[in-house]
């Protein structure tokens, strides 16, 4: 019994252990077979293959569908370049930007700024609201109010000083106006000249011997890059910044890498087009002008001038350039520029040996110095020399922007400018005017000295800077940075101040002047601002109004094209303007009917497309389908039109002929054309036959190339300048900028330069752009670097000190400002110079561009439809243990306009560079 | 007056997806690059791809013997033979029937072993979604005969996209013509992404190189990466 | 070391993980040693031993599985591990072998605890023996095959030598753990076999690891980063002061004291650890990516 208990006892043990045993045995079984179940299916990886639908379906689900979002063209506004595009909408969203491939200068070519556009317009700062300050002037306090409320009031403001008969005392003051003259619309009915600019900051110094040179600016000369074969470059970078850069970029590139051409630059820094160049020669800021002088100089001893071209057009003897250049060697240029004098000469035979199809380029790198204008001058004149002017893979001049009747080289193309009626231009400030007595006195001696050709036409010290007045001799293109301190001095009175999409307060030299100015509420008694988002300039206003971004609204388009075949294109709205923004063409309208007085008759349009269909009325006649297949292609070129290669060699037209009269000894023909005497073109004799023709030639006085330009000296005699001083030299002259000939051991040059992913200083909160670039450390070169013991990473105190030269406060011995970066170095800087990048150390512009987790805007409503709010992914900044947004370099940068130019000198700045340990 | 050109935009409205290459495939001409990063952001815009990632990069390599820089994009290789594919447990990376290798949001589960795998840095996680994501040449776009985003960004026609498995193709011709090699040839995974006038000190350079900020090095411009 | 990015995939989860997978492998072999040494009893010593080494390794290898579900940046999805399946992939093998290894642990401690008092044989017969050696061998040897499967993008993951180091520092610091937890239940003589093992354990990683920083792939910079650079204090003192130079020193030692004999384990333990965070790190990071 018991041993059978035990047998039982055993057995029930047993075999619940075996049970238990088989159970987790079959458990396991099961389950390694359940796991290598896949392990028999009929796939492998290397294999796998997916069907492409089930892919798409796999994908975020609001992917830009191609199959249903729709493609309008418009006009990219993300730098100066204005190149033909398409935007793809869906859902009433742009989700993104494409080149459009019927856009002659981009062929289709976009760059990265082009994607800016969606960033600005659906960042989550976006000013979206008509706002009003209600604590003190740039405390960042701000109220919602109604459109109506903020027409109401700038209205009022805008209607007492227009009817208290000193309608210059309302300043609009842009940044980027790209209308094409509609803001102007606005200011000529209002009745003020002072639509200030930012030409100066940008591009003075090199449109001026350009127009000297040819008459006008042309926009911009325009290189055949297409078929050229060599390339002088001197600082000038169209691979990352440079007006007109995208156009020349593909061409450049095509014409290196599959014709062959070369590319020699002479720079300061290895930019992107340094990278591209064939050769690199690091040189001394300012003395491009030199190396050009050499060359001339080679060129003319090795007989390579094309002699015939210079006779016929240049508008001085070979003789007396040979004569005035002769000490400017290579050997001379050597010492200044540090480019050996070896290569100086090789490259002059190379460039000359290779015309026509050769040309210069020169930008901000060589003219934005003191001694830029001259220097530009002599590198203009290598083009004269070797005769590439206008001729195929020359530098050439297209008849260039908005085709009105009676420009140069437009002859057969449809006339495209504003609806009728126009408002007349503003008046002079001739004595006896309102504004004229406004005046003070001593502004009215330096009036007084103005040659008389210009006091006929001085409207003030803003918009015509006594003292510069090659700044609007071809036309208005000012002083802007002047504006601030002349403003502070009392030069000019302010009742109502305008900012339009402006960061001057960021962006200009010494921008603490301009935040000083608008901070004195009685220098500035009203400043309302007109932006799509919250920028420096901005925050200082008073009321700011939100401005339809370029997807929103419309603007016509036209520049020089660099097929050498005139176009136009038109900017239009693709999607609505988000939030309670509007376009500056309903803003102005609803002010001009405030105002009043007149002014409203100039903006009688309810729709905005309506007004641009008239404006472009005779362009839509030559289109089939007129206007709406304008719009449906963004671009009109006439396809038949020849290029613009030689335009100074086509015949006058007979119209134009009639009635001239022809100077005996000039040979120039002139005509009253609308009531003015013009020049229409000049007697030439026909190279083969030896008849004498009448062609356009230049629009110069001359209508020959002004290598010897009168102008220059008759500005320096009305500006005052001293007896003698090198910048008003009638022939082009080389001199070095006042302070470099001794500069100190340990002295630098502090030049500035703009990344390839930024404009202005209105795209560091372009999150995808700023997320590439959004620090600016100072790059310097390795050698220097490291004999002062720096390494990469550290940091460094740049002390400025004020310029030398006839310039604001110059010559004044101070230090302008003083401002702490790191350092990067790098073997291709040039040993004297360290660049320090703009678009740094923004303190506005939103989460994005202050490199900060948290939002900045000071009011913002819930709606709105904008991107969500990435102010937690900014991984750059100093919370998240990054770099932060870099250091704001403006404010250490002197004023210093060029003297009769006025063009800032952005290059010219004597530093020392200190460590800190 | 001569007719006018026809619009090329409109064409790919209401149009069904399709994948006709043999081996899709891109060329990428280093002697045109400039460097503008129009490539990284249309990619970026295009696939909304979330900050501190991209799929598409150029790098800034200092030139080991002139004071120069060279540019170098760097994406997907669309290897033949794929490490990633080899490396995921779960198969979320695939093929598709022109050979361009994809990542299938549904299967991944955010291993990274396909990011370890990866030899060119091409893969990385999407903090919005928590998968790994990557190139796939825009195949909602070129499933429409459109090309891909960074290549019709591409303002000096640096970027290529065509048929490497069509002797007739253009691009594949161009690449014949111009002894077009992959990138980090001795990685041998069979890249279909060739590169015109590579040279073997970017292999180096390209771990380390920078787009602007050597300060920013060690955060994100070793590619993908983010802080977190 | 705490960004994710394509250069850095894997952190501290996974060196934790890696560690953990070597102890389940030594511990699960250390185990089976113990239960075929010595006739078992339920009392005895090796019993006790053996049973505690599988606690050791059924514990590490749940908690390394759970590291690696929380280094998933898509947990949700885990499930797929197991409904797909990609032959070529180590992981998918991976996770198949921890899922066959954590049952047998269980089944095994499950049958080790049923024992009657009075067995004298070993309930765990050759055949459930034969899987837990082949399935510690294989966790003890796949994640060198996972981070093998990146040696083409990362140079210094050579499979062939990190599998037979992962597999010596599995059993190094697996034996190590299991003699620390039952210190008082070894004997002598076994004690003293081990510590002559330790020896041949640590020359066996200085040559392992001697080998893989030779290979020539691996780049200059990234040998730099190793020896001097951010990684070099985890080397210098982690890897070869504790992990290598200490028990060296320790294994010399005569009288084999209880301190000398924990803090030669320890030390064992740690600079496994560390040598697993050495090379995961600096096989990573761009100075070590493949053409650096």
């Amino acid at each position: 019994m018991k041993q059978s208990n035990d047998n039982k006892q055993n057995e029930s043990k047993l075999s619940r252990r075996d049970f238990l045993k088989l159970g987790g045995a079959l458990t396991i079984g099961v389950a390694s077979v359940g796991l290598a179940a896949p392990l028999f299916r009929p796939l492998s990886g290397e294999q796998t293959q997916q069907d492409l639908n089930k892919f798409i379906s796999t994908r975020k689900k609001d992917f830009v569908d191609y199959t249903r979002a729709r493609a309008i063209p418009t006009i990219c506004f993300g730098c100066t370049n204005h190149c033909g595009v398409i935007g793809w909408v869906q859902d009433g969203k742009v989700r993104r930007i494409e080149g459009n491939p019927l856009d002659p200068n981009s062929l289709g070519n976009t760059c990265s700024k082009t994607h800016g556009m969606i960033s600005y317009t659906y960042y989550p700062e976006r000013l979206l609201y008509p706002i009003k300050r209600v604590g003190k002037r740039g405390e960042g306090k701000w109220r919602r109010i109604s459109w109506q409320e903020a027409i109401q009031e700038v209205g009022d403001r805008l209607k007492t000083c227009r009817e208290s008969g000193h309608p210059e005392r309302f300043i609009f003051h842009y940044g980027r106006d790209k209308t094409k003259g509609f803001t102007k619309r606005f200011t000529n009915a209002f009745g003020t000249p002072n639509r200030l600019n930012r030409r100066a900051i940008c591009s003075s110094n090199r449109r001026v011997p350009l127009m000297s040179y040819y008459g006008r600016d042309f926009e911009w000369e325009t290189q055949d890059m297409e078929n050229t074969k060599y390339i002088l470059n001197f600082g000038s970078n169209p691979m990352e910044a440079y007006q007109g850069g995208l156009y020349m970029m593909h061409r450049i590139q095509k014409a290196r890498v599959d014709n062959g051409a070369k590319m020699v630059s002479f720079e300061v820094r290895p930019t992107a087009t340094v990278n591209c160049s064939e050769e690199y020669f690091k040189v001394m800021p300012g003395s491009d002008g030199a190396i050009g002088f050499a060359m001339a100089n080679v060129i003319i001893d090795e007989g390579l001038v094309d002699k015939a071209f210079w006779e016929r057009w240049a508008n001085i003897s070979l003789a007396e350039i040979k004569e005035h250049i002769k000490d400017w060697t290579p050997e001379h240029a050597e010492k200044l520029s540090g480019v050996p004098a070896k290569d100086i000469r090789r490259i002059a035979i190379e460039f000359a040996k290779a015309a026509p199809h050769c040309t210069t380029m020169t930008a901000r790198g060589s003219a934005k110095h003191y001694n830029g204008t001259q220097g530009d001058r002599g590198l203009r004149m290598l083009d004269v020399l070797v005769g590439n002017v206008g001729r195929k893979g020359g530098l050439c001049l297209t008849s260039g922007r908005m085709w009105g009747g009676g420009k140069y080289g437009q002859d057969g193309l449809p006339s495209v400018s504003q609806p009728k009626p126009k408002p007349p231009k503003p008046k002079a400030f001739t004595p006896g005017t309102a504004a004229y007595e406004d005046l003070p006195d001593d502004i009215k001696a330096k009036v007084a000295r103005l040659d008389p050709q210009w006091q006929k036409k001085y409207q003030g010290e803003l918009a015509t800077p006594a003292e510069y007045p090659l700044s609007w001799h071809w036309y208005g293109m000012k002083v802007g940075q002047l504006v601030q301190p002349y403003i502070r001095e009392g030069r000019a009175k302010v009742d109502v101040y305008m900012s339009y999409t402006y960061g001057a307060a960021y962006g200009y030299p010494e921008a603490k002047v301009c935040r000083e100015v608008l901070l004195d509420e009685k220098l500035v008694p009203f400043h309302v601002a007109i932006d799509i988002d919250y920028s420096e300039h901005a925050a200082l206003a008073d009321m700011i109004l939100p401005e339809a971004t370029s997807l929103e609204r419309w603007d016509p388009h036209s520049t020089n094209c660099y097929g050498l075949v005139p176009y136009t294109g038109i900017r239009q709205p693709l999607v609505k303007p988000l939030g309670e923004a509007r376009e500056i063409q309903v803003i102005f309208r609803d002010l001009a009917r405030h105002i009043g007085g007149g002014m409203e008759q100039y903006f009688d349009y309810e729709n905005v497309e309506d007004f641009y269909k008239e404006w472009y009325k005779n362009v839509s006649a030559k289109i089939p389908g007129g206007w709406e297949e304008f719009k449906r292609r963004g671009i009109w070129q006439d396809p038949d039109r020849a290029k613009d290669y030689e335009l100074y060699e086509r015949p006058v037209p007979e119209k134009e002929l009639l009635g001239s009269t022809v100077d005996p000894e000039t040979g120039v023909i002139s005509n009253t054309i609308k009531g003015k005497k013009r020049t229409v073109g000049i007697m030439m004799p026909n190279p083969e036959t030896g008849e004498m023709e009448a062609v356009r030639g230049f629009p110069t006085p001359s209508r020959k190339i002004q290598v010897y330009d009168p102008v220059f000296p008759l500005a320096a005699k009305s500006a005052g300048l001293p007896e003698g001083d090198p910048n008003g030299n009638a022939l082009p002259t080389l001199f070095t900028i006042p302070g470099f000939d001794e500069l100190k051991e340990d002295d630098m040059i502090l030049t500035t330069f703009k990344w390839n992913v930024h404009t202005q200083g209105r795209s560091s909160q372009w999150e995808f752009h700023a997320e590439i670039v959004h620090t600016n450390q100072l790059f310097i070169n390795t050698r220097t670097a490291q004999k002062m013991g720096l390494k990469t990473g550290d940091e460094v105190e740049v002390t400025v000190q004020r310029p030398r030269g006839l310039t604001y406060r110059g010559g004044i011995n101070e230090v302008v400002g003083v401002v702490r970066n790191r350092v990067h170095l790098l073997d291709g800087v040039h040993e004297r110079v360290v660049c320090f990048a703009h678009a740094g150390g923004h303190w506005e512009h939103g989460a994005v561009a202050r490199a900060e987790n948290r939002e900045s805007l000071p009011i913002k409503e819930p709606d709105s439809g904008l991107k969500k709010d990435f102010s937690n992914e900014i991984w750059w900044s100093k919370e998240r243990g990054g770099t932060g947004n870099g250091a704001p370099m403006n404010d250490v940068l002197p004023i210093n306009p060029s003297p009769l130019v006025g063009g800032q000198n952005w290059f010219d700045n004597i530093c020392q560079i200190r460590k800190i340990s | 007056m001569s007719d006018l050109p026809p619009i090329p935009w409109e064409s790919p409205i209401n149009k069904s997806r399709s994948l006709k290459m043999k081996r899709a495939g891109m060329v990428i001409d280093l002697r045109r690059c400039i460097g503008c990063h129009a490539c990284s952001v249309a990619c970026k815009t295009e696939n909304e791809v979330p900050l501190g990632h991209f799929r598409n990069r150029v790098r800034y390599l200092e030139q080991p013997d002139v004071e120069t820089l060279s540019f170098l994009p760097l994406l997907c290789m669309h290897c033949q033979d794929a490490p990633c594919l080899k490396a995921c447990p779960t198969q979320a990376p695939t093929r598709l029937s022109d050979g361009r290798v994809v990542i299938n949001q549904d299967k991944c589960c955010g291993m990274k072993a396909c990011i370890s795998a990866c030899p060119y840095g091409a893969i990385y996680i999407d903090d919005t979604s928590g998968r790994a994501d990557k190139c796939d040449l825009c195949t909602h776009r070129t499933s429409l005969d459109l090309k891909p985003a960074c290549v019709a960004s591409c303002p000096t026609q640096t970027l290529r996209y065509g048929d490497l498995g069509d002797p007739e193709d253009p691009v594949a011709k161009y690449a014949k013509e111009h002894n077009a090699k992959p990138f980090k040839e001795d990685a041998d995974t069979h890249p279909s992404i060739l590169y015109i006038q590579q040279e073997k000190w970017m292999e180096k350079a390209a771990a380390t190189g920078v787009q602007l900020s050597s300060e920013d090095n060690e955060i994100i411009y070793e590619q993908n990466g983010r802080s977190s | 070391m705490n960004t994710i990015n394509a250069f850095t995939p894997f952190g501290w989860p996974i060196i934790i993980y890696l560690t953990l997978a070597g102890l389940a492998c030594g511990a699960s072999l250390c185990a089976v040693v113990f239960l075929r040494t010595e006739k078992t009893a339920r009392e005895g010593q090796s019993y006790v031993i053996a049973r505690t080494a599988l606690y050791v390794a059924l514990g590490s290898i749940v908690l390394g599985a759970l590291l690696l579900l929380y280094d998933l940046q898509s947990p949700g999805n885990f499930y797929r591990n197991f409904s797909e399946f990609n032959p070529s992939s180590a992981i998918a093998w991976g996770t198949r072998i921890i899922a066959v290894f954590i049952m047998l642990c269980i089944y095994s401690l499950f049958l080790l605890h049923s024992m009657n008092s009075q067995e004298k044989t070993s309930p765990i017969g050759p055949l459930l023996t034969g899987l837990l050696i082949f399935f510690a061998l294989a966790v003890g040897i796949y994640p060198a095959l996972v981070l093998g499967q990146a040696s083409i993008a990362r140079p210094l993951w050579e499979p062939l030598l990190l599998a037979p180091l992962f597999l010596l520092l599995g059993l190094d610091s697996g034996f190590a753990l299991v003699q620390l937890l039952t210190f008082k239940k070894w004997q002598e003589d076994t004690l003293e076999k081990i510590r002559k093992l330790d020896l041949a354990v640590i020359i066996g990683q200085i040559i392992l690891f001697a080998l893989l920083l030779s290979i020539s792939t691996f780049s200059e910079a990234g040998m730099n980063r190793l020896l001097f650079g951010e990684f070099s204090l985890w080397f210098w003192i982690g890897v070869v002061l504790i992990g290598w130079l200490l028990p060296f020193f320790f294994s010399f030692s005569h009288s084999p004291k209880k301190n000398t004999i924990i803090l030669t384990q320890l030390s064992l333990l740690l600079g496994a650890f560390a040598l697993r965070a050495v090379i995961v790190f600096s096989g990573q990071g761009p100075q070590a990516f493949i053409g650096s």
